[in-house]
């Protein structure tokens, strides 16, 4: 078996498993992925306007791991990207030697999570009896809220056959418009970045007085902008009074 | 490094980083502009009654200010899913990593702490 074929039947297995003791096999995680890597890691969200980057893995050498998502990303790939940080994180990717293909591992272990091997199966029957190829993994793709491209790659990896339906992302979109499908929410990004384990550290060390409202307000700033600016409007006015009393 | 040799480094950037000139930081704590030029380049050590002083100009806590964030840095270990492709994108990389620096600095002193 070459190194890809092994990362993948490796992952395959670990995620069957990672389901029974996580979910079950009969339903779709979908956003639900984010808590399950939040109960693992302190995930991060962050806004940056770059295509090519997904999002980081960060680890201590104290043990403390942190996933960082780019929510420049469509929904469906966010949460794709979170089920892929997850292999990084399971104790199945730390027993693999140095040679293991990690990257592939993670990829196939975040569509076995993502598109139970059993759900699709019983789905791919039943809509194929009812709409077309294209429609049937567009609704698929929207209950699973992967990826459509996942969606093909994955009924492939379970030996259904597919032609003519290989597209990208954003062709997939169109996709949608000539089948007369509304738009769906998973398509578009949702803007926002959050740091909430930094939040209560800064928190605790201001109520500690560690650090002042000021230095709190700097460091929030960009997680946080709301609790920031109540933060400085408290120190503005804090000093302000001082002063009022000092003259 | 030494706390001294950090402290002038992250003040340097910091002025670099904000526009702001020796001038501003001497007028900020109230002492010479030569002696700002003294304190950065380090011919004459910074006092240690500076650094809170330092630290509140800077928007930073006391441990920022003087904690060696280079040490930090190489005990992360880093990895991109994707590339960062341009240059704001590498920075808000870097600024993430920043932060989690940071809230592991914080964390310990909480630790330490209780």
């Amino acid at each position: 078996m070459d190194r890809k074929k092994q990362a993948e039947a490796i992952a395959e297995a670990f995620a069957a498993d990672f389901l029974e003791e996580t979910t079950a096999n009969a339903i779709f995680i979908g956003s639900h992925i984010e808590r399950i890597l939040a109960s693992k890691a302190k995930v991060i969200y962050q806004y940056v306007e770059d295509p090519t980057y997904y999002g980081a893995a960060v680890s201590h050498e104290s043990g403390a791991q942190f996933i960082a998502l780019n929510t420049f990303h469509p929904l469906r790939v966010r949460y794709f990207t979170a089920a892929h940080e997850l292999w990084h994180l399971s104790e199945a990717s730390q027993l693999q030697d140095e040679d293991f293909d990690h990257e592939r591992a993670a990829d196939r272990f975040a569509a076995a999570i993502m598109l139970p091997k059993a759900i699709m199966k019983d789905l791919w029957l039943q809509f194929k009896k009812l709409y077309e190829p294209k429609e049937a993994i567009i609704l698929i793709a929207d209950f699973s809220e992967v990826p459509y491209e996942a969606v093909v790659r994955r009924l492939k990896e379970l030996g259904i056959s597919l032609i003519g339906v290989s597209f990208t992302e954003e062709e997939w979109k169109n996709e949608r418009v000539k089948l007369d499908l509304s738009e769906s929410t998973l398509d578009f990004p949702q803007p926002f970045e959050r740091f909430t384990a930094y939040e209560h550290v800064v928190e605790d060390a201001l109520e500690k007085g560690v650090v002042d409202s000021l230095a709190a307000s700097h460091k929030l700033k960009k997680y946080n902008s709301q609790l920031a600016k109540k933060l400085q409007e408290q120190e503005m006015k804090r000093v302000a009074e001082e002063e009022q009393h000092e003259t | 490094m030494r706390t001294n040799e950090v402290v002038i480094e992250k003040v340097k950037i910091w002025l670099q980083e904000n526009g702001k000139s020796h001038q501003w930081l001497a007028e900020e704590l109230n002492i010479s502009k030569a002696l700002v030029g003294h304190m950065l380049s380090g011919n004459r050590t910074i006092q240690p009654k500076r650094i809170p002083e330092l630290a509140k100009v800077l928007g930073l806590s006391v441990n920022e200010l003087m904690e060696d964030s280079s040490l930090n840095s190489k005990r992360l270990v880093v990895q991109l899913r994707g590339t960062t492709s341009n240059r704001r994108s590498k920075q808000e990389v870097e600024e993430l990593l920043f932060a989690i620096e940071d809230y592991l600095g914080l964390k310990r002193g909480q630790k330490n702490g209780s």
